[in-house]
């Protein structure tokens, strides 16, 4: 009992909005609160500052799909962005439930990273959908799977870091670490992580200095990210909006 | 016209034996086995012929019935003239990348075929083998990565840029579920409608037009999506083709070597490489199923690249000789097959199935004409493909066009073949009488004899045929008095003491038979009895339908007479057949004579139960009866005439002389001998004509008389022309040897009429009347009675109607 307990303590939420929301995001989360065997709050936000925007009398919406652009107004967007909950609900409880771990799903209105960021605190990770790349992004075989580590000093960077090693096993995978100190547990574990499975892992070791320069030419190319939630906040609302790739936020 | 007395056969006459001096063996071991068909020169040159002569047109037809040794012969001369023919090749579909429903045509030499099959094979697996490694290398890993980061920064830049240009004119750009909006920013913090509409109608319009512009770009960005998206999977196939064509060049070059003096080989395998290069895909594996060890079961699914070899020579030797024993249409010319997929039939060239017509290409196809026209359109279908020189594949349902789902039309395979048709001569003529076409593809016909002249030299001969067939046949040696026997029934099957019956097949069942009941003897040499014993067997095990028959008359049921005298009655013989095995039997035929006009009635005919050679017969008969006794005068006659008991169709002339002779004594009134009777055909003239089955036709009036014990005076008339047709059983001969049965061989009807009736037939003298004690002489008074009796009915109706004449008058 004393082992669940501490179990429990763990929690994953995911957090997306209508633009970030997306099944492969939901599949994320799920498989990382399956791996802890913990809970998972699912939060829709109704981005306020996108609401404000379609009140404006001029507003219009181009569609991703034909380029055309349509009028919209406050009304027509919630309904569409309640539609967007809906779906998120409905596939976070299916998952959830062929992977037998317990869910929540709540619906929020306000900015989505300010909510995304401050919301349960306490929760070991915190999934943030971001809107996803422009077009459609190749995702051939020989395209290796991209992943961000930016590296603090936070426990829980293993675990996710196991997750979606798991989740990329067929493919070729670049780890990239930023921020690393030499002689770092992170490399120790990554290097334990992938032994004897022949994955085939490269790890790229870039320093902090070089992050911003990172997230401007190579941001989009991400598939995910695991960041502190300990980093500023200024810092991290410019890692969040430099990247196109869900983010693990790690207590 | 004689009267002199009938001479009865003695029994040497009766019975040709062989002459056993003759022979200088001991058994059949001694004997050289005979080297050629025996009788069949003609038929022989005729096929030697048909088989050499290469031009068109001259394929073959061999006349004869079963049994014969037809097809036999027909192989040794095949396989004579098949060796010395090498001109064999193998023919192969291949597909046809262009137009895959019309799949193409490989004709490659002997062997070849099978090994193309299995290069192609080795092909395939070795692309799927070495195409995903090509695909795994860090080189293509690289250029491919290199080509998608490279569009996809173009996309993302183009929006990237966007982003900074609207965010530097205090504009956002915002995702919505489906698209993009825009809107004013003021310290990072969108405007609502409240705070825009504070703002002056100039900053309004700024706004607005940022946006609109902005908006503009947007489209075009989102507009150029799908081609740079078009742009991407070009470039990424272009890749994947260079790849694919450097890996598909190398290994398909030591396929080439090997076919570089094939040209059909060479431009098929120029079309598999720009298929292989074009369809790429295919050889990679997906997620699903990369595993390295499915190669095997893949590669059978790469069918497209397959060879259907229809034809292999791989280990024949000479010219093919195909025999078809089930010549339908689909086994003759091939057929597509189809495979239920989803519900649906579907085909390729792989399921074209080869017939006959393939197998004897550049060769010779025997066939049974029989079966060929029993089956239908398969005498169609070899007319056509001998006609066109081609074979051309197609389903009976597209032939008749009845079909219409999606078929194959294989390139059609060019044809040279000789095409042996065996079949009984009654299919020949009416082929040839009614199948224009078939004179113009079957010019060479082979007809084989029934039966050889017995002589000396050919009773030799069939000696060393029956040692041939005991020794391939391995039964024992038969020694020289079997030898005789069996060539005595050779004679009695032919029918004719001075012919030998050429059917092998029932020479060959006397043979194993009598070599059985030697083996339950115990011999090592098959002996007369056992030959004799053979004959026996086969004829008891045949013989219930005939002591059935007897037993009737035995026992009364079937009225036959064999002793006593009866006006107007007759013993006629017939022959009945039950499968292969004929006796013949005893009719009784009634007539009876009275006045009138009517001439003779043929009951038989009348009841729809007379054949018209029957018919023929009696009008012959007819004939005959005015012409011999009213050449002058009116026959003021009305005779009937009935085979009694006969409830079948009574056909053929052979009873003619017997109806002949039971009309003259009935109108005779002139008693004939229920002793004796009587089979032969009669002319206009009254001479009596050979008719068939007379050793039948004895025996089955002899086992009647024997049964009832024979008295002395019975046996049979029979026309002189058939003595040379006796070979009777022992048991008639040794009854005729004893003076207790008679076989009279008579030219005339009259000498019938002397032998039935016991009365001599007179001749006419000065003032045209016949003697009183003969038989005409009985006929001629009838027949003037008759006449006499036809004038007081005239001259009676005359005075009747002058009576009523003037009657009326007064």
């Amino acid at each position: 009992m004393k082992t669940d307990g501490k179990r429990n303590q763990h929690t994953v939420v995911l957090a997306a909005d209508a633009g970030s929301y997306s099944i492969t995001t939901v599949n994320l989360a799920v498989q990382m609160a399956a791996s802890m065997k913990t809970r998972l709050r699912g939060l829709f936000i109704e981005d306020e500052d996108l609401l404000q925007v379609t009140g404006l009398p001029f507003t219009r919406e181009i569609s991703l799909v034909t380029a055309r652009e349509r009028p919209t107004d406050v009304e027509r967007m919630q309904l569409s962005m309640r539609s967007v909950a809906r779906q998120f609900e409905q596939t976070l409880k299916r998952e959830a439930a062929a992977s037998r771990i317990a869910c929540s799903f709540d619906y929020v209105r306000g900015r989505f990273r300010d909510i995304g960021l401050k919301t349960d605190q306490n929760a070991t990770y915190t999934i943030l959908g971001q809107p996803v790349s422009h077009g459609v992004r190749p995702r051939s075989e020989t395209v290796p799977r991209r992943i961000l580590v930016i590296a603090n000093r936070s426990r829980n960077k293993r675990r996710a870091l196991e997750v979606l090693l798991n989740r990329y096993r067929h493919h070729r995978i670049e780890v990239t670490l930023v921020d690393v100190e030499p002689g770092s547990k992170l490399v120790a574990d990554l290097e334990q992580l992938t032994r004897g499975d022949g994955a085939e892992i490269s790890l790229i070791e870039l320093s902090g200095e070089r992050l911003p320069e990172l997230l401007s030419n190579w941001g989009s190319g991400f598939d995910c990210a695991i960041v502190s939630r300990h980093e500023k906040p200024d810092e991290l609302a410019k890692i969040l909006k430099s990247l196109n790739c869900p983010v693990i936020l790690v207590a | 016209m004689t009267d002199r007395k009938i001479k009865a056969l003695n029994a040497r006459a009766l019975y040709q034996t062989c002459d056993l001096k003759q022979f200088d063996f001991k058994t059949t071991a001694d004997l050289e086995p005979l080297d050629r068909p025996l009788g069949q020169e003609r038929a022989l040159e005729a096929i030697e012929f048909g088989v050499d002569i290469e031009q068109h047109g001259f394929n073959l037809f061999v006349v004869g019935d079963p049994g014969f040794g037809k097809n036999e012969l027909v192989r040794q001369i095949l396989s004579r003239q098949a060796q010395a023919d090498d001109s064999r090749w193998d023919w192969c579909y291949v597909n046809n990348f262009d137009q895959p429903q019309q799949p193409r045509l490989l004709k490659l030499p002997a062997g070849m075929g099978q090994k193309l099959r299995l290069d192609m094979e080795s092909l395939v697996e070795d692309l799927l083998t070495s195409l995903p490694s090509s695909f795994q290398s860090e080189e293509y890993r690289n250029r491919r990565h290199e080509i998608e980061q490279e569009l996809q920064d173009r996309q993302e830049q183009a929006f990237r840029k966007l982003d900074h240009e609207a965010e530097a004119q205090g504009i956002v750009i915002m995702r919505t579920p489906s698209g993009y909006t825009m809107g004013p920013v003021v310290d990072g913090h969108p405007l609502d409608p409240q705070e825009y509409a504070k703002l002056s109608s100039d900053a309004k319009n700024r706004v607005e037009e940022i946006i609109a512009e902005l908006q503009r770009r947007l489209q075009e960005i989102v507009r150029d999506m799908p081609l740079v998206q078009r742009e991407h999977h070009q470039r990424i196939k272009a890749l994947n083709q260079e790849i694919t064509q450097h890996t598909v060049e190398q290994l398909i070059a030591w396929v080439e070597n090997a076919y570089r003096d094939q040209t059909e080989v060479m431009e098929y395998l120029k079309k598999v490489k720009a298929n292989a290069i074009k369809d790429v895909d295919a050889f990679l594996p997906s997620e699903q199923s990369g595993e390295a060890d499915n190669i095997a079961s893949r590669v059978a699914g790469f069918y497209a690249y397959g060879i259907n070899v229809v034809v292999d020579n791989t280990d024949t030797t000479g010219a093919p000789i195909v025999f078809e024993d089930n010549p339908t249409y689909q086994n003759l010319i091939g057929r597509i097959e189809y495979l239920s997929q989803m519900g649906t039939l579907v085909t390729n060239f792989m399921l074209i199935k080869p017939g006959a017509l393939h197998r004897a290409n550049g060769g010779y196809l025997i066939l049974d004409a029989h079966k060929l026209l029993t089956h239908g359109f398969a005498w169609e279908g070899l007319k056509r493909a001998l006609k066109a020189g081609e074979i051309r594949t197609q389903s009976l349902e597209q032939m008749l066009s009845l079909a219409n789902t999606v078929s194959l039309e294989p390139e059609s395979i060019p044809l040279r073949v000789k095409v042996i048709l065996t079949g009984e001569s009654r299919l020949y003529y009416l082929l040839r009488g009614l199948d224009r076409e078939f004179t113009q593809l079957f010019k060479v016909s082979a007809d084989f004899a029934r039966s050889a002249k017995r002589d000396r030299n050919s009773v030799r001969d069939y000696a060393r045929l029956i040692a041939a067939v005991q020794r391939d046949r391995d039964i024992r040696p038969l020694e020289r008095a079997s030898v005789g026997r069996v060539i005595e029934e050779a004679s009695r099957l032919a029918g004719d003491t001075g012919k030998l019956s050429l059917h092998l097949g029932e020479m060959l069942d006397l043979l194993s038979e009598a070599d059985y009941w030697a083996g339950k003897a115990r011999r090592k040499t098959i002996r007369l009895q056992d030959v004799e014993r053979a004959i026996e067997k086969q004829d008891y095990r045949q013989d219930r339908y005939r002591e059935l028959m007897q037993e009737q008359v035995l026992r009364g049921i079937k009225m036959i007479d064999t002793d006593g005298e009866r006006v107007g009655q007759v013993n006629a013989l017939s022959v009945l057949q039950t499968g292969g095995y004929s006796f013949g039997q005893a009719s009784r035929i009634t007539a009876t004579a009275r006045l009138g006009r009517g001439g003779i009635v043929d009951i038989e005919r009348e009841a729809r139960l007379g054949g018209e050679i029957h018919s023929k017969g009696v009008m012959i008969l007819s004939s005959y009866l005015a012409e011999q006794y009213a050449a002058n005068q009116p026959l003021p006659l009305a005779a009937s005439l009935a085979f009694e008991q006969s409830y079948g169709m009574v056909d053929g002339d052979s009873a003619s002389a017997a109806e002949l002779c039971v009309l003259l004594s009935a109108l005779g009134e002139i008693p004939l001998k229920q002793s004796l009777a009587i089979t032969g055909s009669i002319n206009q003239l009254g001479e009596i004509q050979a008719i068939g089955g007379v050793n039948e036709k004895i025996e089955g009036f002899f086992d009647i008389c024997e049964k009832r014990g024979l008295i002395g005076g019975q046996g049979v008339i029979i026309p002189a022309a058939n003595r040379a047709h006796l070979m009777l059983h022992k048991n008639v001969r040794n009854a005729v040897t004893a003076g207790k049965f008679h076989i009279y061989p008579v030219e005339r009807v009259t000498q019938a009429m002397q032998l039935l009736s016991g009365l001599k037939p007179g001749a006419r003298d000065g003032r045209g009347q016949y003697p009183k004690q003969s038989f005409n002489f009985r006929i001629q008074q009838r027949i003037e009675k008759l006449q006499r009796m036809q004038r007081q009915f005239m001259q009676r109706g005359a005075r009747d109607e002058n009576a009523a004449g003037k009657g009326e008058r007064e």
